[in-house]
């Protein structure tokens, strides 16, 4: 069996259906088939934990009716590409059909990163990325036959969702985490500590500084070696140390890679016609290249994509992917974290304010270079995307932020902050 | 309603949810059915099946018999001789009457209150006022880190006791007739018929006039919808409170969206069109073939939509459609609440620039089904008119991305 498309998506996360709706939107008539192993419909990544918790069914996490494919004329296809063939603009899917497309967009995503230690392939470790991880850890700890233990590797933002949900069946938890506070790659020290309460409150055994050497056990895991020495018996293990792109697919094809797919700024790859978008990707960044592993970043790179190939088609001038004002957001049980601009850790002559409010589970950062802000970065309060972002484009002194900080609050209403006391604090500082 | 879509969604609910549903519906059926019970006619045949030939009842002995069966008050001019028969009456009615066992236990409490015995309408009352407070207790103690849903039960739950409960039966004890000063035209539709003209004092008709076109354009103008529906209006108050568990039952489909914009703007337009046709008559003042029209369109209205829709169907079918059934396909209130809301109010919900992982707990957990996610997705705020801003999607989002808020 044989089908000819204007475009072929391959992977159906966030990246792929962008590109699809957006060459859809570019292009009415050309046609999209969209082809994804993990599921048949675009789900959310990021609600998997909430149908672990029970919160969600996984239909809820569907963004779009099931209809809405029908009406957007984009068709979908549940099954692997096994191999794709850039000298014939084909290629072979798992249920032995052949696709030919005149464009391609690679959209693999990441699976977790394996952890690179004896044992890791007994049963019972695992990562947590997708609806197979998913199943496997509803196995694992089904309210009938809960694990003795569970041990989480990696103290970043999967870590702690991972955290929330072993906790939530109430399973005993330990979290390794390798630095020396959570998550200094995005989180200040007083940021990192609050967090840390909070993990603890919810009754998991917190181990800074600490990794694991071996995983133990007869055909399945059983217990866990750190680096120094300590052993936790355990039945499952959950690696969180991040992902890696997916690239299998494309490297057989002969496609250019480094630790993602390389594309240049129009999202397109050394072949000319075949595109790559999203956790898969290495994007061009400041002279170097970077991997962007973000739902937002994912989905503009998809919509770039989906345009410049529509573009292509149309006989236009491709447009490169911009970037704006660097933004994230996460939630740590049940503290929000809002971030905007550069947080990093400052170097040089760039500073940070950083305040915890006494007496609640509240810090705010701010960064900036030669008083003028960079970036923002709150735990336990939301702040207003808009104004952050105008005052990081705007180059707004701290002072002037300071003093209209109720402006940039986002939280619900009737929500106290003690804006007082920061005000005073950052007065005394100066 | 025969779209797949609409009955998958229903029988994807559990056994026990039909269960449940058909105890609400049941209740609801006996409580108006039961009416059928106070009705004259009953009595009469009972009196006609007991007395014996030959035996004559004058129209007056006969109605003080059907006062003492129906007050349980013995009238002094009532013979000795009739009292088997009203006992008879009563039990009679007691044995049809389910409701009297739960209704009966709180005759002293109704004696309190209201000076009367209870009657099914004050069981009604007790047990929805009960559900609102126990279960807002409940609610707030789930939400405890959020102030606005605790601040908005505790309204709910105030209104619900003080003014839907407690006043109306004060009022009663002190001899005056029984008001809700919570509700108004047109949800309380007969608060501006040309019978609250007679039957209301003045003072009364005249606030439940202002609350219906002045308050509710100006409180709709600066706080929007939500100042009634999610702080003050009963139907509201007991499906945020008692009805919580069933919030993520309500339908998300654009369908739903397109059939809920037909029927709640025709029951509107019936609302407004029986309101005109009455004072219509009322003015014209006499007794023809347009009356009797308009006074069968007054009994079937509250037939179908007060008793029928908002009753059996908004309530029973809580644990089915989930809490809001009437609020969103039905009530006219909401209709006219919801173009003001629209068109003229500083209300929306703001969403919070990309940070959307569309997860979707907030298209989920909304008791109107909007599919609020789909707004945050692409960034846009959200000015609904179904919108009744109970602040559950602020409360489930994930990331922050929501924030209810009066825009100056
Ligand atoms: C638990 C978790 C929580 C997260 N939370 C956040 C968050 O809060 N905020 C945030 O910004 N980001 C978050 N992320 C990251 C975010 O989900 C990803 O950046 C985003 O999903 C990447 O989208 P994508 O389209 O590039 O890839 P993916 O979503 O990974 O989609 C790729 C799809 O392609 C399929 N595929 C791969 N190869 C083939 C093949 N050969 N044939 C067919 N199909 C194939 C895969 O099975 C997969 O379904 C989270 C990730 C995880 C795992
Ligand atoms: S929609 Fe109608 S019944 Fe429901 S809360 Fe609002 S006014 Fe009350
Ligand atoms: S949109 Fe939000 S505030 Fe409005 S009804 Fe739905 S859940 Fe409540
Ligand atoms: S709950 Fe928040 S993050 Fe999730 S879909 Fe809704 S707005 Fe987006």
């Amino acid at each position: 069996m044989s089908e000819t498309v204007d475009l072929l998506v391959i992977g159906n996360g966030i990246a792929g259906i962008s590109a699809a709706l957006e060459f859809r939107r570019l292009h009415p008539t050309g046609s999209v088939l969209v082809v994804s192993d993990e599921s048949s419909y675009f789900y959310s990544r990021p609600a998997l934990m909430y149908v672990y918790l029970r919160t969600l069914k996984l239909e809820h996490t569907y963004p779009y009716e099931k209809k809405f494919w029908r009406k957007q004329n984009i068709a979908l296809k549940q099954a692997k590409v096994i191999a794709l063939h850039p000298p014939q603009n084909s290629a072979t899917l798992s249920d032995g059909s052949t696709i030919h497309y005149r464009y391609c967009l690679l959209a693999t995503g990441a699976i977790g990163r394996e952890l690179n230690v004896p044992g890791y392939l007994l049963a019972g470790v695992q990562t947590f990325t997708n609806l197979n991880d998913l199943a496997k850890l509803e196995a694992a700890t089904h309210p009938k036959k809960l694990p003795r233990r569970a041990i989480i590797i990696g103290g970043g933002l999967i870590g702690i969702e991972v955290c929330e949900m072993l906790r939530s069946r109430h399973i005993p938890v330990t979290f390794l985490v390798r630095e020396p506070w959570y998550f200094p790659l995005a989180l200040s020290e007083t940021e990192g500590r609050l967090v840390e309460e909070e993990i603890r409150a919810h009754g998991a055994e917190l181990w800074l500084q600490s990794e694991a050497r071996e995983f133990q056990g007869s055909g399945k895991v059983e217990r866990v070696i750190t680096q120094d020495g300590r052993v936790i018996e355990a039945d499952l293990v959950v690696v969180t140390i991040g992902v890696t792109p997916r690239i299998d697919l494309a490297q057989r094809a002969a496609l250019a890679c480094e630790r993602g797919i390389l594309v240049n700024e129009y999202q397109q790859t050394a072949i000319e016609n075949i595109f790559a978008a999203g956790d898969c990707a290495e994007v061009p960044f400041a002279g170097s290249r970077r991997l962007e592993l973000l739902w937002y970043t994912g989905e503009r790179q998809g919509k770039t994509a989906g345009a410049n190939i529509a573009r292509l088609v149309k006989g236009e001038a491709m447009q490169p992917y911009t970037r704006d004002i660097w933004f994230n957001s996460a939630k740590f049980f049940t503290l929000d974290w809002h971030n905007y601009g550069d947080t990093n850790t400052p170097v040089g002559n760039k500073r940070e304010f950083v305040f915890r409010f006494p007496g609640e589970k509240k810090v705010l950062r701010l960064v900036y270079g030669e008083g003028k802000i960079l970036g923002f970065s709150s735990l336990g309060l939301r702040l207003r995307d808009k104004i952050c972002r105008n005052w990081i484009a705007e180059r707004r002194s701290v002072d002037y932020i300071i003093e209209h900080l109720k402006e940039a609050l986002f939280d619900p209403e009737f929500f106290k902050t003690n804006l007082k006391a920061l005000q005073t604090t950052w007065a005394a500082r100066r | 309603m025969g779209s797949p879509e609409i009955t998958k969604g229903i029988r994807a609910r559990g056994i026990l949810a039909w269960l449940l549903a058909g105890l609400l519906v049941s209740f609801y059926i006996l409580l108006y059915w039961d009416q059928e019970l106070d009705q004259q006619i009953i009595y009469d045949l009972i009196i006609d099946s007991q007395i014996k030939d030959g035996d004559v009842i004058s129209p007056e002995q006969r109605q003080l018999i059907k006062q003492a069966a129906l007050t349980w008050q013995r009238p002094t001019e009532l013979l000795e001789e009739y009292l088997p028969l009203v006992k008879k009456i009563q039990h009679s009615i007691t044995a049809q009457s389910l409701l009297n066992y739960l209704i009966r236990p709180l005759d002293g409490l109704a004696q309190m209150l209201r000076g009367q015995k209870a009657d099914k309408w004050f069981l009604y009352g007790f047990l929805y006022t009960a559900l609102v407070v126990l279960m807002g207790a409940r609610f707030i103690r789930k939400w405890k880190y959020e102030k606005y849903q605790k601040m908005r039960t505790l309204s709910v739950m105030v209104v619900q006791l003080m003014l839907a409960f407690l006043l109306p039966n004060l009022m009663v004890a002190a001899g005056s007739k029984e008001f809700y000063f919570s509700y108004f035209w047109p949800l309380k539709i007969e608060y501006f018929l040309p019978s609250a003209l007679s039957e209301l004092p003045r003072s009364l008709f005249l606030w439940g006039l202002m609350m219906s076109f002045v308050a509710v354009p100006v409180l709709t103008y600066f706080f929007g919808k939500r100042w009634y529906c999610s702080w003050v209006c009963g139907c509201g108050a007991l499906a945020n409170t008692a009805g919580d568990d069933f919030r993520h039952l309500s339908n998300k489909s654009t369908l739903a969206w397109q059939i809920e914009k037909i029927t709640i703007y025709t029951i509107l337009a019936l609302a407004v069109a029986m309101t005109i046709v009455l004072f219509i008559n009322h003015y014209r003042g006499v007794r023809d073939g347009f009356s009797d029209f308009a006074f069968a369109v007054q009994k079937w209205y509250f037939f179908f939509i007060s008793a029928g829709f908002a009753g059996v169907i908004g309530t029973g079918f809580y644990p089915l459609a989930g809490t809001r059934v009437w609020c969103r396909f039905g009530c006219p209130q909401a209709a006219i609440l919801g173009i003001l809301q629209v068109f003229l109010s500083r209300f929306r919900i703001t969403t919070n620039g990309g940070q959307c992982i569309s997860c979707g707990n907030c298209s989920t957990y909304c008791e109107m089904g909007i599919d609020v996610r789909s707004y945050a997705m692409r960034g846009v705020d959200i000015k609904r008119a179904s919108c009744v801003g109970c602040g559950i999607c602020q409360a489930v989002c994930p990331r922050g991305v929501l924030r209810l808020e009066n825009r100056w």
